[in-house]
């Protein structure tokens, strides 16, 4: 607290927090309380710490405000004036306001800590596994674990996707008759009332304002339809919640208009056959023919306006996302604010005379240029790798003789039976052969492979898993040109040390005391662990040379 | 006042005066009045225009990374591809999976869905076709609904794709029956991003050519086409399954494989990693990385452990074809042929055959048809008058 200028922005007297009476203080970057004779805050939350705000009810007697963070804590305030309970509720109400003026402003997504966490340890088993075996035995510390392991897993968990508008999201909402008194029923979803927000900032506003407490929402979207629909009647005065919306949507309108980019390419003007009279009219603009009827015209501009505001609730955070990643990649040039992103393609006004003279079927198939192959040596491709003899090439009368020759002698060739082998040594070694074909070649796999116990054979595969996972850090870090990778390495090294002392010794002497199994099955384990020391002790030797 | 008939006759609408092509009249009927006859002889015309397109020694990218992106909308409901659009490019899309990994075995394949405005990533990138096809049947019983959106769906490709080694193709192929795409933001920015990441984008549509869809296309290098039957889209996903060339921006490197043997003698019993989930026997069966020594059932894979990729030698000379591929035919009118019948086939060339000309291999000067020609060159890559005579196959130069 000390050395920090802090502006009080707002400060409420007499309320109560946990049955104690104090202050509530609002300032720039948080919100604290303070009990009366006391001069140090008791609660204070960061903006960007709190979640959400809730009130009371209207009917209460309490007039309370809560505040929930993050991390599922909530605070309680109980505001009590001792003038009037009006007083109270204004107090609280404008509490309610400044808060969520000064969140919006410092909100940000929920950091990845523990609620992030968490998702990620219940949706991946394999994860929460792997944690368990690693983290609870100290193999390796939390830290280390969420920033190597954990990353390949939110890599492949996707990047977070928004949904985007589609243009008929109004048109889309069908109604449900009820058969028996003709009533009919329209379901908002969440979906619809956020796509509504994204369109309408001004419906949003009063959203926020005029929910719970003035109205019910059923009764607001009620009112909002009605306003939309039937928008040429605005000036019966018991829509008045929206008229301020719409009026705001035209002066947003207007800005538009004006700023809109005088393209003689597309010139939307220019499109009647008679011209429009003026240009900052906008009825004028939407419909000349339509003119005549106000009412067609206003519609066209509501559409028009829904239309632009859809294209305009998005397209700004994109830009804001790119600008991110540009300045992201280089930290050192960050862009001007007014400069354009290098994003927008900008086609000169020639590219764009070009485009629209030119027409790609009709043109010859254009060359696309390609990397060209050649390959010099081809026989080494066709044979495999012979040792280098001289070839000796024949004549084909030769190959004829030869062949010949090859004929007579097969044709008088008569087996010599006196020199042949011992009969009863040939017949030992006949009996070999058969027997080990008999066995076949899978003898030896089977001689442990269906006879582990169940438990065991899964505490093998939990085993393999989590030292996979290690040897698999381990083998990333070669070759190791970075000094960070060959820190990494080194820990590797050492943290393979710790897990064979801890897991893999324990588990030995667990398969061979408690299930009085074969030795052998860590055989495997082991090895890979042993050349992977290796490897680091060639590497350590090659290098400390 | 009154015209004369011949007026009536000739006359015209303005626009078919003005030479206006009707290019459905290119479509027409047998004399049994089936149109499928003429689609087919398309779909041939095709191929062969385009095996003559492609030339020998162009560098290949022959390590492909290809995300496959399914349109689930609402569109895939309709009916014109039998029995519905969504089951119809499913079976194909199944058989292109078994294809791709069978004549690229060192590539990997990955699915991505989109629907509901988001994209969602059904399987991830990997050269095992068996869970590409256990996510496409899961698909075949999705319902379709509301609208797909392009720039979600290249985003969670973009996603996966971006940190691949630059040596590799990079590739998405997207098969879209919608009309409308509904984005969050600007999709010119994500087109930049992808074309920056070396990623070809190709397009295939069922119901109609979009600007966006093109636009895409061009930008990135890839090819946009709209299939008019199911058997034409056959045709066109099949088209993707020979490697792309590659761009001049792809790096060269060297790449590091490991060829295990499958018989060791002195092997270990051992847990194989790629079904550590599954409760995996212990044994001896399989092979062994020669570089960390885990043990895999199936290869190619991609070790787990050492990152080392491992297959065998067949797998690789697969690859060869494109390398040494099989030369063009020369065509000849049928009536010039020097053999009364195909080589190939030993069918003869009589005047009621519907074979218009006759292909001819330049090396052994042997006659084949036309389904012999396509056959040789796309799925049997080798000619058999070639093979079959000895003063050719044994004491060839090159």
């Amino acid at each position: 607290m000390s050395g920090e200028r802090e502006d009080i922005l707002l400060q409420v007297n007499h309320v109560r927090y946990k049955k104690n009476n104090g202050q509530l203080y609002l300032s720039q970057s948080r919100v604290g309380w303070m009990m009366d004779d006391s001069d140090t805050f008791a609660v204070s939350v960061q903006y960007s710490d709190i979640r959400t705000q809730k009130i009371s009810p209207e009917g209460k007697p309490k007039v309370q405000l809560q505040i929930v963070l993050h991390d599922m804590t909530t605070h309680t305030f109980h505001f009590c004036t001792p003038e009037s309970r009006d007083k109270q509720v204004a107090e609280r109400n404008q509490t309610k306001e400044r808060l969520a003026q000064l969140m919006d402003k410092r909100k940000r997504l929920p950091p990845d800590d523990l609620v992030e966490k968490k998702r990620m340890l219940d949706e991946n088993e394999q994860l929460c596994q792997l944690y368990r075996d690693l983290v609870a035995t100290e193999i390796i510390s939390g830290d280390e674990f969420w920033k190597e392991i954990a990353v390949q897993y939110k890599n492949s968990m996707g990047p977070n996707q928004e949904m985007g508008i589609s243009g008929a999201f109004l048109a889309d909402i069908k109604p449900q008759t009820d058969g028996s008194n003709g009533k009919v029923q329209y379901n908002i979803t969440p979906e619809i009332m956020s796509a509504v927000f994204k369109t309408y900032p001004a419906v949003k506003k009063k959203h926020s304002e005029y929910v719970p407490h003035r109205m019910s929402e059923a009764e607001f979207w009620t009112r909002f339809f009605q306003s939309h629909y039937y928008s040429v009647h605005t000036n019966s005065g018991s829509e008045n919640v929206f008229s301020e919306c719409a009026k705001y949507d035209d002066k947003e309108w207007n800005r538009d208009v004006l700023s809109a980019r005088n393209d003689p390419m597309c010139d939307l003007t220019d499109i009647y056959e008679d011209k429009p009279m003026s240009i900052e009219n906008d009825i004028r603009i939407a419909g000349a023919k339509a003119g005549s009827n106000i009412m067609h015209a206003t519609m066209i501009k509501r559409f028009n306006q829904q239309s632009v505001g859809i294209l305009k609730a998005h397209t700004y955070t994109e830009k804001e996302k790119v600008l991110d990643e540009l300045a992201a990649q280089n930290p050192d040039s960050l862009p001007n604010g007014d400069a354009e992103p290098v994003v927008e393609v900008q086609k000169s006004k020639k590219a764009r005379l070009e485009e629209k003279i030119s027409y790609n079927d009709l043109e010859g198939p254009s060359k696309v240029e390609s990397a060209s192959l050649t390959i010099n040596q081809t026989h080494r491709y066709l044979t495999g790798p012979t040792e280098y003899t001289s070839m000796q090439s024949l004549e084909p009368q030769q190959v004829t003789l030869l062949q010949h020759h090859l004929a007579t002698e097969v044709s008088c060739w008569t087996p010599n039976l006196t020199d042949t082998q011992d009969p009863d040594a040939a017949y030992l070694q006949l009996q070999r052969f058969s027997d080990v074909c008999r066995r076949g070649r899978t003898s030896a796999g089977s001689r442990s492979g269906d006879e582990l116990p169940r438990k065991l054979h899964k505490e093998l595969t939990l085993v393999y898993s989590s030292a996979g996972e290690l040897l698999r850090h381990f083998w990333a870090c070669f070759p190791p040109r970075t000094p960070q990778l060959q820190e990494k390495l080194h820990k590797m090294h050492q943290t393979l040390g710790r897990y064979h002392d801890r897991t893999i010794r324990p588990f030995r002497d667990m398969a061979v005391n408690d299930y009085n199994c074969n030795v052998n099955i860590l055989d495997h384990l082991l090895g890979m662990i042993n050349i992977a020391n290796t490897k680091y002790e060639n590497w350590k030797a090659r290098n400390c040379r | 006042m009154l015209q004369d008939e011949d007026d009536v006759q000739d006359q015209k609408y303005r626009w078919a005066a003005s030479g206006y092509e009707k290019s459905w009249e290119a479509v027409g009927e047998d004399d049994s009045g089936r149109i499928e006859p003429s689609i087919t002889e398309m779909i041939q015309k095709a191929r062969r225009r385009r095996l003559l397109e492609r030339e020998a020694s162009v560098r290949l990218g022959i390590m492909r990374h290809v995300f496959i992106v399914l349109d689930m909308s609402q569109a895939m409901t309709e009916q014109d591809f039998k029995p519905t659009r969504q089951i119809c490019t499913l079976k194909i899309v199944e058989e292109f999976v078994k294809e791709f990994h069978d004549q690229n075995p060192i590539s990997q394949m990955g699915l991505i869905m989109t629907q509901n405005k988001m994209a969602k990533r059904c399987s991830d990138l990997s050269n095992n076709p068996h869970r590409h096809i256990e996510a496409i049947k899961k698909l075949m019983d999705a319902p379709c609904r509301s609208e797909p959106s392009i720039q979600n769906s290249l985003e969670v490709a973009l996603a996966s794709l971006r940190h691949l080694p630059r040596h590799t193709s990079r590739e998405v192929l997207i098969i879209y029956a919608a009309l409308t795409t509904c984005d969050p933001g600007e999709i010119d920015a994500t087109i930049q991003k992808v074309k920056e990441a070396n990623i070809r984008v190709s397009v295939i549509g069922l119901t109609a050519e979009l600007r966006i869809a093109k636009e895409i296309s061009q930008e990135t290098g890839g090819t946009l086409s709209v299939s008019l039957n199911d058997l034409h889209l056959k045709e066109l996903i099949n088209e993707h399954l020979e490697p792309p060339a590659a761009s001049v921006k792809m790096d060269h490197t060297l790449i590091k494989v490991g060829f295990p043997h499958q018989v060791n003698i002195d092997a270990k019993s051992a847990l194989c990693m790629c079904h550590l989930d599954d409760l995996p026997s212990l044994n001896t069966r399989g092979y062994y990385c020669p570089q960390c020594t885990a043990k895999y059932c199936d290869l190619p894979a991609e070790c787990r452990v050492c990152g080392l990729m491992l297959i065998t030698a067949p797998h690789l000379a697969r690859s060869y074809r494109h390398l040494f591929p099989l030369k063009h035919f020369s065509e000849q009118p049928v009536e010039e042929s020097p053999a009364s019948h195909c080589y190939g086939c030993l069918k003869n060339f009589t005047s009621s055959s519907a074979d218009k000309n006759i292909y001819i291999c330049e090396t052994c000067q042997q006659v084949f048809c036309f389904s012999c020609d396509i056959f040789l060159h796309e799925t049997l890559h080798s000619c058999p008058g070639c093979a079959s005579n000895p003063s050719i196959s044994q004491y060839k130069e090159s």
